[in-house]
């Protein structure tokens, strides 16, 4: 499955991360995932999921993809990693002569698209964030 | 304390807190009128305000005070997040250049979380998004939801919400 809209998101164990640009933003706790690196993805970005969670159980979002090979695809896009060591950023040739930088994750990951591609319209409803409620 | 005294702090309405009342038995003059107390209680981003009922027409510089403070705290808690952010890159920057071991880094994030850890704030009120929009309009530039989550520490979901109820409202 595809998610091109705001909100759509990913939830794996292991992802392909590609982008014009990627970018470190911060290192911050998300509740029930714990310590993560956040990063931003803006111009063209795109995540696929490589190895899906087990128990195949999204812990953040219950609207996320799970499934093998679910991507999501947008203009900005949010991605936070269970690493406390920043990630290995690679160049790549992405789409025709355009190069673009990847990142191969292999800890929990979680990749939102924080603004869809302009050309695509939005979704009517559109996807709400919709937490993980935390057991007491 | 004078008779006279006590029976004005029995005339106090009882909502008083008797917190308040406790103060005036303790510090106020006898010759004073109690009616003009005022009590302001910090509660971390916002003031709590207890005036009496000659003051209540002064209340407008209190909204004025209060929504300074709040706009003092926010102004703190981006301070403190970008410290953060810069602290973890500097740390970062040390692991690549091969300056500190990859045992040293993981040993000082998990001794000294606090320094480096960004925390959201769950108990965060909507209120407070009026200060920030101030804020933002000031800094004259654009910001994503995911900015201002992370500079305010705010759940990213509770921007999203607010940017949505607040275009709802401008375009019914």
């Amino acid at each position: 499955m595809k998610g091109v809209w705001n909100g759509s998101a990913i939830e794996c164990t292991a992802a392909e991360i590609i982008s014009r640009k990627i970018n470190y933003s911060s290192y911050m706790k998300i509740n029930k995932i714990g310590n993560c690196l956040v990063y931003k993805c803006s111009q063209n970005s795109e995540a696929t999921v490589k190895k899906e969670l087990s128990p195949k159980e999204a812990l953040h979002n219950q609207n996320s993809n799970l499934s093998l090979n679910d991507k999501v695809e947008g203009e900005n896009m949010l991605v936070a990693v269970n690493v406390r060591r920043q990630l290995k950023i690679g160049l790549v040739n992405h789409t025709g002569r355009h190069k673009a930088q990847y990142v191969n994750t292999t800890d929990y990951t979680y990749a939102e698209i924080s603004r869809q591609i302009p050309c695509v319209p939005l979704l009517d409803p559109p996807i709400v964030f919709k937490p993980v409620l935390i057991e007491e | 304390m004078t008779t006279k005294n006590h029976k004005y702090i029995s005339s106090i309405n009882t909502s008083t807190p008797s917190f308040v009342k406790k103060s005036f038995e303790r510090t106020i003059p006898a010759d004073t009128r109690i009616e003009s107390y005022l009590f302001v209680i910090n509660e971390g981003d916002r003031f709590r305000w207890m005036s009496g009922e000659s003051n209540t027409h002064i209340s407008n510089i209190y909204c004025i005070l209060e929504n300074y403070h709040s706009k003092e705290f926010l102004f703190l808690k981006a301070l403190e997040n970008l410290i953060k952010k810069a602290e973890f890159l500097q740390l970062s920057l040390q692991l690549e250049q091969e300056l500190i071991s990859e045992d040293d880094f993981f040993s000082e994030l998990e001794s000294n979380e606090d320094k480096y850890l960004i925390k959201l704030d769950e108990n965060f009120k909507i209120e407070n998004f009026k200060v920030i929009s101030h804020i933002m309009n000031r800094l004259g530039r654009n910001f994503n939801s995911d900015e201002i989550s992370e500079m305010f520490s705010i759940p990213i979901e509770r921007v999203n919400d607010y940017i949505d109820d607040h275009l709802n409202k401008l375009h019914p």
